[in-house]
């Protein structure tokens, strides 16, 4: 018996095995080249090793085992986001649940996916949208191509638009998937109050 | 440093302007120098062409040797000077200027209509004084609407005087004036509460920053968000270059952005605020066929069908004389070129002519005989001559350009500006040297050039003999044997002289190029010049025929008489502009209209196709003074289709297989074939304007009425202008014709 080997899965029958063997968990080199003390120090050497190796690893899962869960358990309970997540976008209103969007255009400047869409109307005295002269008449943004990357919401002047924590916009629908901007608007504040 | 540089004249002023040795020629503002030396001084009160106002202080620089910092645009360059434009004095004096322009400025850049495009928003984005130290809030007044076209908002105004001098010198409407003092000090109207003016919106296009707005385009977009397609506008004969800025398919705006071309920035009310019939709800959008006494929708293929067949039906039964064509002032030069060859050598028939609005052919037959075929005035030329002959019309209503021109000759360098009319018309009371106020242009020009003129005429003439450099306008009062006896008589004066003939419309002039006449083929050879016949038939193939055809009149007295059978009408309203009444037109087996809106001769159509407009088409067009400039495709519009691709369907539908893909293989033939368009395609297609120099036999003037002019004023534009919301907002637009504002 020249050598033992456990579970070598590259060994295949008919093929010489020189050279290092992969996917052993235990490869002992038995051969009788070595006298008998070094063979058995190195054999020790080897099992003590990978015992200690092990009992680290299990150390973590033990320790983990006795902590709690972070996984969440999506779709039976919501889930939790950290403050800055980017999700679906929401125009906001001011205090007097005007919308703070004047349309100036430059969350669709600096969009790098070219997917927000605006059309701008001025405000007149009796029709009054926005705070400020001009207000968006249309304002889409087209998720299927939105990369949630935020530079929107850096450039915006009014702080009028901003990520949400929306996610579930799956759609089997493309063009549902253009999110016009009653959508993306927050609730004016007597509907909002209600629970 | 440019080439000009070096060559300059010998008593040129050499100095240094950072570093470079610049030269330039005395009396330069160092601003220019500057800028010709590529160095970009800011200014916001300089402005070329007009006065001086050194108010701003932002062209500061530093002069060595001089105590304290000089403004380059009133300064004038001296040999040796020094100057230094970027240093850090200078940079921190133009700061503080900015801070000092920005005491009670809003800075609400997303909301203003200058964002992106704003020459105080560049500065402040180069100096940086965006945060101001004054603890005071900042004075505020509410916006005014000066007119339904032009918003003026106080804060954001920096009191550059641009606007006031634009008017006032430019214009020569001085509307607008300065009231109160120091920081309370605002533009105001000069004749009231609202503006009382030509409505040219020149003021908002020069405005550096958001303070004056444009009605149509306020609050719609941003400069960034369009797409810009350089153009001719489409209205009176000037043809000044116009750039559409289109946003979905649809015009938002027009100002000429790159100041390029025969007009630089300047466009009338017409040009920078009247293009919105092109977005008018009431365009045709489908061609319309009459079955049973009235009107209903059709498919093109139904329409053209049915327009082709009742066409062959009359041809069969009463001959090739009994169908007429009545072209456009307003479609392109190859589209024009398309319907007389549609119409003589697939119809068969010289029963073709147009509006004609200025009598171009007895010019170009006058200019010919007398060997003078170059003597045909530029745009450019009017502005640069030393004297002006204008006989009749109203430039200032009818051709804004044009107007522009001759004041800019008066202004710039003493131009003399010799005026006879039965009016007194604006140029005649403003800028005229002598005006010489007649009863009617024919006569007045009989006796000017007879043996004894009388008052007036006689002293105009006496200068006119002096001058050694004149152009000659005149209207369509001056029209056949009479413009033969003005062209021999101005050009036996001591002087150079060359001649304009004002025509009314955005391609008048290219009607008559190319031939939508009766009686001449494209360029003005007579349709009985065998010669000349055999130049187009060699590529045409088949023959046409050598007898004139009928006017327009005689085509109106022949529909009524029963003699002409079928009419195809394209771009035209002749219901209207000769009173062809309902039941004349009604006696037709077949009226073809193609046109843009339901006009009163659509109405009257067996089969109405809707035409694209100037904005969705391209082509060429040519200018009263005889320039070539391209018409650019900038939008589609669902439902219509291009005179081009009209004519191209009714030819094929005919049975003629013509080889014409697009309008330019037509230009290419009308290069090749009309005598004087041999001209340069590449100019052309850069955007420049390329005269022409026709030629053509001087053919007698059929008859007195058919050159006649259509009398618009600045606000309208034949039967186009009533579906524009901009040529009848303005309360001016109400002022009776003629009116001087
Ligand atoms: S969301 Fe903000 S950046 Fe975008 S148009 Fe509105 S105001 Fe401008
Ligand atoms: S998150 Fe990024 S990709 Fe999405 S709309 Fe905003 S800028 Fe565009
Ligand atoms: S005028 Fe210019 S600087 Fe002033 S608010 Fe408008 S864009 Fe900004
Ligand atoms: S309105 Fe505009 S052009 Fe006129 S003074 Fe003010 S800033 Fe200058
Ligand atoms: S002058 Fe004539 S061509 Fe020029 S903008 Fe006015 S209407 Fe158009
Ligand atoms: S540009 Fe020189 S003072 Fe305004």
């Amino acid at each position: 018996m020249k050598n033992i080997g456990i579970r070598d899965d590259t060994v295949r029958p008919g093929r010489s095995s020189g050279g290092r063997r992969r996917n052993a968990v235990f490869y002992f080199d038995l051969s009788e080249a070595l006298p008998y003390t070094e063979r058995m120090a190195k054999m020790l050497r080897e099992v003590t090793g990978t015992v200690g190796a092990l009992a680290k690893g299990f150390a973590v899962t033990f320790k983990t085992m006795f902590r709690p869960a972070v996984t969440e358990n999506y779709p039976a309970e919501p889930v939790h986001f950290e403050g800055r997540y980017r999700g679906l976008h929401v125009l906001r209103r001011d205090e007097n649940g005007l919308e703070k969007c004047v349309a100036c255009f430059l969350c669709a400047a600096a969009c790098p996916a070219n997917c927000i869409y605006i059309e701008a109307a001025e405000n007149t005295s009796d029709h009054r949208i926005s705070a400020a002269e001009r207000y968006a008449k249309v304002y889409n943004i087209d998720y299927n191509r939105c990369i949630f990357c935020g530079y929107c919401v850096e450039a915006c002047p009014c702080d009028a638009i901003t990520h949400g924590h929306g996610f579930e916009i799956a759609s089997y629908d493309m063009n549902g998937l253009v999110y016009r901007k009653e959508q993306l608007l927050e609730k004016p504040p007597a509907a909002a109050a209600k629970p | 440093m440019p080439e000009t540089m070096t060559t300059a004249a010998p008593s040129a002023v050499t100095l240094t302007i950072d570093g470079k040795t610049v030269t330039a020629p005395p009396g330069t503002l160092l601003i220019e120098a500057a800028k010709q030396a590529g160095i970009e001084v800011p200014s916001f009160c300089y402005y070329p062409g007009m006065a001086l106002q050194g108010a701003c202080r932002m062209c500061l620089v530093s002069i060595e040797k001089m105590g304290k910092l000089q403004t380059a645009c009133t300064t004038t360059v001296a040999p040796g000077m020094v100057v230094h434009t970027e240093n850090d004095e200078v940079r921190n004096a133009r700061k503080a200027m900015l801070e000092f322009l920005l005491t009670n400025h809003p800075l609400d850049c997303p909301v203003c209509d200058k964002g992106g495009e704003c020459e105080l928003q560049d500065a402040v984005f180069r100096y940086g004084a965006a945060e101001t130290r004054f603890m005071e809030s900042k004075l505020h007044h509410e916006e005014k609407q000066f007119s339904k076209l032009i918003y003026y908002d106080w804060p954001r105004c920096i009191l550059c005087y641009r606007c006031v001098r634009v008017c006032d010198e430019i214009m020569d409407v001085n509307a607008y004036g300065v009231a109160f003092r120091a920081a309370h000090s605002e533009i105001i109207p000069n004749r009231g509460e609202k503006l009382e003016c030509e409505e040219c919106g020149m003021c908002v296009d020069i405005c550096p920053v958001g303070a004056l707005t444009s009605g149509t385009y306020r609050y719609k977009t941003r400069p960034w968000e369009m797409n810009y397609t350089g153009t001719v506008c489409n209205h009176c004969g000037d043809g000044c270059k116009t750039t559409l800025s289109i946003r979905n398919n649809e015009i938002i705006r027009a100002n000429n952005r790159d100041h390029s071309g025969i007009n630089g920035e300047f466009l009338c009310v017409k040009g920078r605020f009247g293009w919105d019939f092109v977005n008018s709800q009431e365009r045709l959008l489908e061609p319309r066929v009459r079955r049973n006494g009235s009107q209903a929708p059709a498919s093109w293929d139904d329409a053209l069908g049915l327009a082709v067949e009742r066409l062959k039906a009359v041809i069969k039964e009463h001959g090739r004389d009994a169908v007429a064509v009545i072209g456009s002032n307003r479609t392109s030069n190859e589209e024009n070129y398309l319907l007389q060859r549609l119409a003589r050598s697939v119809l068969g028939t010289n029963n073709i002519d147009h509006h004609r609005t200025a009598d171009y052919a007895s010019l170009v037959g006058a200019l010919t005989a007398a060997g003078a075929k170059d003597r045909h005035a530029t745009m450019a030329e009017i502005a640069s001559a030393n004297s002006i002959l204008l006989i009749g019309n109203d430039p200032t209503q009818q051709h804004p350009l044009v107007a522009l021109q001759i004041r800019e000759a008066v202004r710039q360098h003493g131009a003399h500006l010799y005026v006879i009319n039965r009016n007194r018309i604006k140029l005649a009371e403003r800028q005229a040297a002598v005006f010489a106020e007649v009863k009617n242009e024919t006569e007045a020009l009989a006796s000017l050039i007879g043996d004894s003129p009388s008052g007036e005429l006689a002293a105009l003439r006496e200068k006119l003999q002096a001058e050694s450099d004149t152009v000659v306008i005149f209207g369509s009062e001056i029209q056949g044997r009479d413009v033969q006896r003005l062209v021999r008589w101005a050009l036996a004066l001591p002087g150079r002289t060359r001649f304009v003939a004002l025509g009314d419309y955005a391609n008048s002039r290219g009607a008559a190029d190319m031939g939508l006449l009766p009686n001449t083929l494209p360029g003005y050879s007579p349709v009985s010049d065998v010669a000349a016949s055999a130049r187009f038939e060699s590529v045409w193939g088949g023959s046409i025929p050598s007898k004139p055809g009928r006017n327009i009149r005689e085509i109106i007295v022949d529909i009524d008489s029963g003699a002409i059978k079928a009419l195809l009408v394209f771009g035209s309203n002749p219901a209207k502009t000769f009173g062809v009444s309902k039941e004349t037109l009604a006696k037709l087996s077949l009226l073809f209209v193609a046109d843009l809106f339901p006009t009163e001769t659509a109405a009257m159509a067996d089969v109405v196709v809707p035409a694209a407009s100037f904005a969705e088409k391209s082509g060429t067009v040519t200018n009263l003074c005889g320039e070539v400039q391209a018409l650019r495709k900038t939008m589609r519009k669902a439902g219509t289709r291009s005179d081009f691709e009209i004519l191209l369907a009714l030819a094929r539908l005919l049975g003629a297989a013509w080889p014409y893909r697009t309008p330019d293989d037509v230009l290419r033939e009308i290069v090749e074939r009309v005598p004087g368009y041999s001209i340069a395609l590449p100019h052309l297609l850069v955007g420049g304007a390329v005269p022409t120099r026709p030629e053509g036999a001087p053919l007698a003037l059929e008859r007195a009425d058919l050159v006649f002019s259509s009398g618009d004023s600045l606000f309208t534009s034949g039967s186009v202008s009533r579906f524009s919301w901009a040529l009848n907002a303005p309360e001016e637009a109400r002022r009776p014709r003629g009116h001087i504002f």
